[in-house]
C-alpha cells in the first residue's frame, strides 16, 4: 500500500482531548487540521477519492462490536463478530462496497474507541462455553490506519491474555512491523490476508499491496508466531481464472505451513446493485460491471450459481491439494453450494459456528479451548449472543 | 349565455390564434375525440383568453385542433373577459379545473413549470402562485422535469397513454433526444408498458456497455428487425421475443443454461397435467413439480409417469443442474 497521504484531518471538538486525537496529531504533524463543532460536521458533497485524504476524528455514538451481518435465510453465516474501529480505507478496490456503505466518504476514527473493551469484556463474560471468532476489518482495512492509530496494537494487547478467542486482522497491506513477535505457536491473534491472482491485485485492488508484497508479510508474520488466514474473497471470473488461481494457490502454499493456518474462506463476487453505477462511473473499463451477475436471495448481485460453483470447484480443489486438514468455508453461501463443492453442509449458522470450534480444537491442542459440545452450539439463542441484547 | 363573469360564444375559429404555449394533453384520446366530434360536435366549449383582439385558448387546444382538422367553422368557447390576466387564467385552467395540485399529471407539471420559467422574473405575482401549488421544487427534479419537458412526441404520446409518472420514466433522464424518439416510437408500437420498457431499456444499456455497439445498432441487428416484423404474431409475443433475445445476448452463460435445461425439461414430456417450477436464475436449489389430478385415473397415470426409469433419471439430471 502506498503511504498514507491525508490532506487534512478534522477533529469534533468534543474529542479535542482524547488521548488517540492526541497521539494522531503527534503523528501527523505537518497535516492540516481543523476543529469543527456538531453543527459543521456536514462535510457536503466529498467524492470518494477525495475521501480517502481526509481523516475525520469523531466520537462513535453506536455500538463498536456487532455480529457479522449476515442478510439472507438462505445463505449461510458463521457466527462471527466484528469490531469496527475506523470507518473508510484509503486503498481503493474497485469492488469494495464500502463505496456504496458508507454514508460518511472520510476516514472515519473513533476517539472513545476504548469504549470497546467494556463491550468485549461483557460478551466475552456471557460466551465463556464456546471458541468465539472476532474480527476487524468490515468497514475498512485492520492495518491501513494501524500506523497513525494504533488500534490493532490495543486490540492484540486485550486479546491476547483472552481464552477460548481468537482476534483476526484482515487486511490488503503488507503493514506488519509493528506487530509484536509471539512466543509461538500459542497465540490467538490471528493475521489474515485478502488474495486474489496478481494480474487482479493490479488492475482492480488500486492502492493495495501486491500479491509478493502480502505473501512477504505472512511469511514474516508466521515466523513471528502468529496464526494465519486467507480469504479467496471476492473470487473474481476473468479469462484464464483456472490458471491464475491455481498459481495463486501454489505460490501461497510455497510460503506458507497449512499447519498455521486456522481458516480459508471462499466467497464469490457479491455486491448491492447500486455499487454498479459507482464501479460503471469511477471505474468504467471495469469488466466486474460487465459479467453475468443475478440478484442473490440476499439481494445482491452475484454470479449465477452454476458458475459460481466452477469456480468454487476449482479453488476448493487446488487448496485441498496443498492443504487437505484447514478448515475451508464459504462466506454466504446456500448448503447445496457447500454440499456440491465440499460434499457437505452445515445445517445452520450454529452448526457451522460450531464446526469452527471443533476444527480449531483439534488443530491446534496446544491452545488449550474448551471442548466444543455441538448441542451447546445449537442451541445458541442469537438473541443472547451478543452483548447490547444481554440483560445485565 | 353568460356563466358567472364569463361568456359563452359560438365563436369563428379564425378568430382563435395559434398560440401553442396551452398545448398539452393534446394526444390523450385524441382519434376517439376526433370520431365523437365528426359525429356530434363540440359539446363541451373550449376556454379562451381575450388579449389584445386575439383569442388565446386556455383550455381546449385538443378540440381546437380537431375542429381546424375536420373544417369546422366555429367552436363553442368560454371567452374570459377582457383585461383578464394571463395569471388568473392559468389559475382557472389549472386550479379552478382540478381539486387540487395533485391531480396535475406529469405533462402539466412540466407544462406549468415551463410557464414558471417563462414568466417567473416578468410576473411575480405568478411565481407565487405557482409556488403555492406544492410543486417538487428541489433542483434535481426541476432539472428532470425540464429535461422532460424537452422530449419529442412519442415520449409525450406514450406518457399520456400509459399514465407514466415521473417515477417510472426517470431511468431514460440523461438519454439523448433522438435515442428517447426511438425508445418511445418502439413502445407506442409495440404496446411496450413501463416496467418492461425499463427491462428493455436495462438490457439494452448493458449489451452496448459490454459490446462497444450502441443501442440505435442493437435495435437495427436483424435478428431485432426480424423479430419486429414478423407476421401473425401479436404485440406482447413480439416484446416477450424481444426480451428473451436480449437477454440471451446480455447473458450467453446463464441463456444457455436455461436452453440446456428447458431441453431436458422438454424431454421428459411430461403429461399437460405436470407443471414444474424452477428458479430462472438457478440461484434456489430444487424444483416443485406440480400435479393436477381430477380422477384416480390420473392418479394412477401419474403414478406410472414418476416412476418411469427414463423419468427419474431425467428429473436425476433436471435436479444436478440446479
Amino acid at each position: 500500500m502506498r503511504s498514507l497521504k491525508l490532506k487534512k484531518i478534522f477533529i469534533s471538538e468534543e474529542v479535542l482531548d482524547a488521548d488517540l486525537t492526541k497521539d494522531i496529531l503527534q503523528r501527523l504533524p505537518e497535516v492540516p487540521r481543523e476543529i469543527i463543532t456538531d453543527s459543521q460536521r456536514d462535510f457536503g458533497e466529498v467524492s470518494i477519492k477525495e475521501g480517502k485524504s481526509l481523516l475525520y476524528i469523531t466520537n462513535f455514538k453506536g455500538k463498536f462490536f456487532k455480529p457479522c451481518p449476515g442478510t439472507s435465510q438462505d445463505y449461510l453465516c458463521c457466527n462471527y463478530q466484528i469490531i469496527n474501529e475506523v470507518t473508510g480505507c484509503p486503498m481503493d478496490c474497485s469492488y469494495c462496497i464500502l463505496q456504496s456503505y458508507l454514508n460518511a466518504r472520510l476516514l472515519t476514527v473513533y476517539a472513545n474507541f476504548d469504549r470497546i473493551f467494556s463491550e468485549l469484556d461483557t460478551f466475552l463474560l456471557h460466551n465463556s462455553r464456546r471458541i468465539v471468532r472476532i474480527g476487524t476489518g468490515e468497514l475498512s482495512d485492520s492495518l491501513a490506519l494501524e500506523e497513525i492509530t494504533g488500534l490493532s496494537t490495543k486490540l492484540i494487547s486485550y486479546f491476547k491474555t483472552k481464552e477460548n478467542v481468537l482476534f483476526e486482522i484482515k487486511t490488503k497491506t503488507a503493514h506488519v512491523d509493528f506487530l509484536p513477535a509471539y512466543a509461538p505457536p500459542a497465540s490467538n491473534v490471528v493475521v489474515a490476508w485478502s488474495l486474489n491472482p496478481s494480474q487482479l491485485i493490479k488492475n482492480i485492488e488500486f492502492k493495495s499491496d501486491s500479491l509478493a508484497r502480502r505473501l512477504r508479510a505472512a511469511k514474516e508474520i508466521q515466523a513471528k508466531g502468529y496464526k494465519l488466514a486467507f480469504h479467496f474473497d471476492p473470487i473474481i471470473n476473468h479469462p484464464q481464472w483456472q490458471q491464475n488461481y491455481q498459481t495463486l494457490i501454489g505460490q501461497l502454499f510455497e510460503v506458507i505451513d497449512p499447519n498455521r493456518i486456522v481458516w480459508l474462506s471462499l466467497g464469490g463476487l457479491r455486491f448491492p446493485p447500486p455499487l454498479k453505477a459507482i464501479i460503471s462511473e469511477r471505474f468504467p473499463q471495469s469488466a466486474l460491471i460487465r459479467d453475468e451477475q443475478i440478484i442473490g436471495s440476499d439481494q445482491k448481485l452475484r454470479y449465477f450459481k452454476p458458475l459460481r460453483l466452477k469456480l468454487f470447484k476449482f479453488i476448493y480443489s487446488e487448496i485441498r491439494f496443498y492443504a487437505p486438514d484447514v478448515f475451508v468455508y464459504f462466506c454466504m453461501e446456500s448448503k447445496d453450494v457447500w454440499e456440491k463443492v465440499m460434499g457437505f453442509s452445515p445445517q445452520s449458522t450454529n452448526h457451522l459456528d460450531y464446526l469452527f470450534a471443533r476444527s480449531l480444537y483439534e488443530r491446534f491442542p496446544e491452545m488449550n479451548f474448551r471442548k466444543p459440545h455441538l448441542a451447546e452450539y445449537l442451541n445458541l439463542q442469537s438473541k443472547h449472543r451478543h452483548v447490547d441484547q444481554i440483560k445485565l | 349565455m353568460k356563466f358567472k363573469d364569463y361568456h359563452l360564444h359560438q365563436t369563428p375559429i379564425d378568430h382563435f390564434s395559434e398560440n401553442h404555449e396551452f398545448d398539452i394533453n393534446s394526444y390523450h384520446h385524441f382519434e376517439q375525440l376526433k370520431k365523437a366530434i365528426k359525429t356530434i360536435g363540440i359539446l363541451c366549449p373550449v376556454m379562451a383568453l381575450q388579449n389584445r383582439g386575439a383569442l388565446i385558448i386556455i383550455d381546449g387546444f385538443k378540440r381546437y385542433k380537431i375542429a381546424r382538422e375536420t373544417g369546422l367553422k366555429t367552436i363553442p368557447a368560454i371567452l374570459f373577459p377582457e383585461g383578464t390576466s394571463l395569471k388568473e387564467a392559468i389559475r382557472i385552467r389549472y386550479f379552478d379545473l382540478k381539486s387540487s395540485s395533485t391531480d396535475l399529471n406529469i405533462l402539466q407539471k412540466i407544462d406549468l413549470y415551463k410557464l414558471l420559467i417563462k414568466y417567473q422574473s416578468s410576473t411575480p405575482e405568478l411565481k407565487n402562485w405557482l409556488e403555492t401549488l406544492n410543486l417538487p421544487r428541489d433542483p434535481k427534479t426541476l432539472t428532470s422535469l425540464r429535461l422532460i419537458s424537452d422530449w419529442p412526441l412519442q415520449a409525450r404520446q406514450y406518457i399520456h397513454q400509459y399514465h407514466a409518472s415521473f417515477q417510472n420514466i426517470r431511468f431514460l433522464l440523461g438519454v439523448p433526444k433522438d435515442l428517447i424518439s426511438l425508445l418511445f416510437e418502439m413502445a407506442n408500437l409495440l404496446s411496450i408498458r413501463w416496467i418492461e420498457l425499463s427491462e428493455i431499456y436495462h438490457l439494452l444499456n448493458e449489451i452496448a456497455l459490454n459490446t462497444g455497439a450502441n443501442i440505435r445498432e442493437i435495435l437495427n441487428h436483424p435478428e431485432v428487425v426480424a423479430l419486429f416484423s414478423q407476421e401473425k404474431v401479436n404485440h406482447k409475443q413480439k416484446v416477450m421475443a424481444l426480451k428473451e433475445l436480449l437477454h440471451n445476448w446480455r447473458y450467453p452463460l446463464l441463456s444457455d443454461y436455461r436452453h440446456k435445461f428447458n431441453l431436458l425439461l422438454k424431454e421428459l414430456s411430461l403429461p399437460d397435467n405436470f407443471f414444474v417450477w424452477y428458479d430462472k436464475n438457478f440461484e434456489r436449489a430444487g424444483l416443485t413439480i406440480q400435479l393436477k389430478i381430477n380422477n384416480q385415473k390420473q392418479f394412477d397415470l401419474a403414478l406410472s409417469e414418476l416412476t418411469k426409469p427414463l423419468t427419474i433419471s431425467k428429473f436425476r439430471e433436471l435436479i444436478n443442474l440446479l
